[in-house]
């Protein structure tokens, strides 16, 4: 302990001698202080390139301008693989009532998305107005068509319509895990197993290995 | 003669009786056609009702067949009727006779007695196809109601049984069924100006802290260095946001850090990750005797991006075009001590993701720097460059280093 102050206290002796014999400032001519680096500060480091102050950066999604849209072109094409795959996954498959209805609803399986009966099986008997009814009508309607075939990639990430509906879908089913109440898991729906079954799949999928083709 | 005919007459209608009769007995009566319609939503019982006995059963899986002789060898094969949990979800007749119907869903729980497949299965063991009284089913009505030849195997539309779920609270529920959320993380990316401000600044629970070097300064042969803090408040995108920073000038030499220096202010609005409009005032507030002039300035960026990939070579150039007194001014200016307004302006080209070249006008020194970002999640900035390379604002070029860092000093969600 007492080596360790001894050493503390050698260094910064050290360092205020240094200091105190250092000449005094030199400032002249106009501005010298100004060494490049911006007083003001723009950012720590000035103006970024990807926008306004401290840059992030999603996983999955972007902003350019008012749009969502995934953060690259790779990772939208990595997710439609990935809804691709999950596609092939469950057409072999005899599906529950329960998963038929969501996986009709995603679009994942041929025939008409019933998003009423979703709606009224995540609602758990609330009423439609009520906030789970609510939480279950917005997620309902944010899976409707999430998972249909848009076909073949394309070249920039302003190309993937659905990044938007993708990002609804995933804030929509975290809002209605984090916000139902407690009757609602005892037990929870099927559908209610059967979506994150299916967004899980896909957003594990497209994460896991956002540059897959 | 009349009895005669009176004779002849009753055995004329006996004779005609009996060849009418005889005719009947050789030609039965045709029968009317009897149609069998079998409805979706049915229970075993209701379809033996209509059908009869079936020739046997099968099961497979969680559905059961009912067979029946459809009276014909060309069709082929026996019809069948196709059932799960109880109800009727699909049939193939061959027989043009029977027909299945599609009706509405029957929410109901049929008695268990109504699910036996025969009459053997009733007389025996409980029914395998009798439905849990807790949990009633509403059989999904299958798409192809009259399968035209496909084994009913094949048929994909037809529905499992719903899986048995884990006995968990609402809290592990929860837990369990959370979704894998696309994370946020800081990224560190190169400067787009190095001297020049530009229309974009840090906003709520944003800050930086930063130095920078010049080797000598204007017109000396001694060094120097600056320090600045900044921190953000506001909301740039909804509304304006407010830059607060502090610098310290003659860090190195003289009475040491913050012994002189200055508040800077800016207010800044951003449209997007493209466009960013600010005003500003460098040393509003000023200490310590320091030379660094008070600076209002106004300035736009805007940022054009070539890719959307930001991983490609090339993929953005930030433009920066502003207009500003003080240390803006030219050299002419500041040693007349006009109080004039001097455009200035910076040009950013991000080469690779983490590096970038600027060259930077800011009202009378052009600047060519480079910067680096070295750590992708750490948001540390590294610039190094050359002030005043065409000589105009002082007496040749200098050497610059700068460094900043930015971080939070609120959580993500102020």
């Amino acid at each position: 302990m007492m080596p360790t102050l001894r050493r503390t206290s050698f260094v910064l002796a050290a360092a205020a001698a240094v200091l105190a014999a250092a000449p005094a400032a030199a400032q002249s001519g106009n501005n010298s202080d100004n060494s490049g680096f911006i007083p003001s500060g723009s950012g720590a480091h000035s103006g970024s390139f990807l926008g306004p102050g401290l840059r992030t950066e999603n996983e999955m999604f972007a902003r350019n301008g008012d749009r969502v849209t995934f953060r690259n072109a790779r990772t939208g094409c990595a997710l439609r693989g990935a809804e691709r795959a999950y596609r092939d996954s469950i057409a072999a498959t005899t599906p529950t009532a329960a998963e038929a209805r969501v996986q009709t609803l995603l679009g994942a399986r041929d025939g008409t998305g019933d998003a009423d009966a979703v709606a009224a099986a995540l609602a758990h008997g609330a009423a439609p107005d009520s906030p789970l009814g609510r939480a279950a009508r917005s997620l309902a309607d944010a899976l409707n068509g999430l998972m249909r075939d848009r076909g073949a990639c394309g070249a920039d990430r302003d190309s993937f319509d659905e990044a938007p509906q993708w990002q609804e879908a995933i804030r929509a089913f975290n809002d209605y895990i984090h916000n139902a109440p407690d009757s609602a898991f005892s037990p929870p729906a099927p559908e209610l197993l059967a979506i994150h079954d299916a967004l899980q799949s896909v957003v594990y999928h497209t994460l896991r290995n956002p540059n897959a083709p | 003669m009349p009895r005669i005919r009176t004779l002849l007459l009753p055995a004329a209608l006996l004779c005609a009786g009996w060849t009418a009769s005889a005719h009947a007995q050789v030609r039965a009566p045709r029968p009317h056609k009897r149609i069998e319609v079998v409805s979706q939503g049915m229970t075993p019982a209701q379809v033996r009702a209509v059908l009869g006995e079936p020739l046997r059963t099968r099961r497979e899986g969680t559905l059961t067949y009912l067979y029946y002789a459809n009276g014909s060898a060309a069709a082929g094969g026996d019809d069948y009727v196709v059932v799960q949990d109880c109800r009727v979800v699909g049939a193939h007749f061959a027989n043009p006779s029977r027909f299945v119907a599609r009706a509405p869903a029957d929410t109901g729980t049929p008695p268990a007695a109504e699910c036996h497949a025969s009459a053997a299965d009733s007389a025996s063991a409980p029914p395998a196809m009798a439905m849990r009284a807790d949990t009633p089913r509403t059989p999904a009505p299958p798409t192809d109601v009259n399968p035209g030849g496909a084994m009913p195997a094949q048929q994909p539309r037809l529905v499992a049984e719903d899986r048995p779920l884990p006995q968990l609270g609402a809290g592990e529920w929860r837990s369990k069924l959370t979704l894998r959320h696309p994370g946020t993380h800081l990224l560190a990316v190169p400067a787009a100006s190095i001297s020049s401000p530009t229309g974009f600044g840090v906003d709520m629970g944003e800050a930086f802290v930063g130095v920078a070097y010049q080797e000598r300064t204007r017109f000396t042969t001694s060094d120097d260095a600056t320090a600045s803090i900044g921190m953000g408040f506001g909301d740039r995108d909804r509304l304006v946001g407010l830059e607060v920073s502090a610098t310290s000038y003659s860090t190195l030499r003289g009475g040491g850090p913050f012994e002189t220096g200055g508040l800077n202010f800016k207010l800044h609005h951003a449209f997007g990750d493209v466009w960013g409009v600010a005003v500003g005032y460098e040393n509003a507030v000023r200490w310590g005797g320091s030379d660094a002039g008070q600076s209002p300035y106004a300035t736009v960026t805007r940022v054009f991006r070539l890719n959307d990939d930001s991983s490609r070579p090339f993929s953005a150039i930030a433009a920066t075009l502003g207009a500003g007194a003080g240390r803006f001014r030219s050299e002419s200016d500041v040693a007349a001590d006009r109080k004039t307004v001097n455009p200035f302006g910076a040009i950013g080209i991000q080469v690779i993701e983490p590096l970038s070249l600027t060259a930077d006008w800011n009202g009378q020194d052009l600047y060519a720097a480079a910067s680096i970002a070295p750590i992708r999640r750490v948001p540390l900035v590294i610039n190094a460059g050359v002030a005043d390379i065409t000589g105009s604002a002082g007496d040749g070029a200098r050497f610059i280093l700068s460094a900043g860092l930015g971080f939070r000093w609120l959580p993500p969600f102020f």
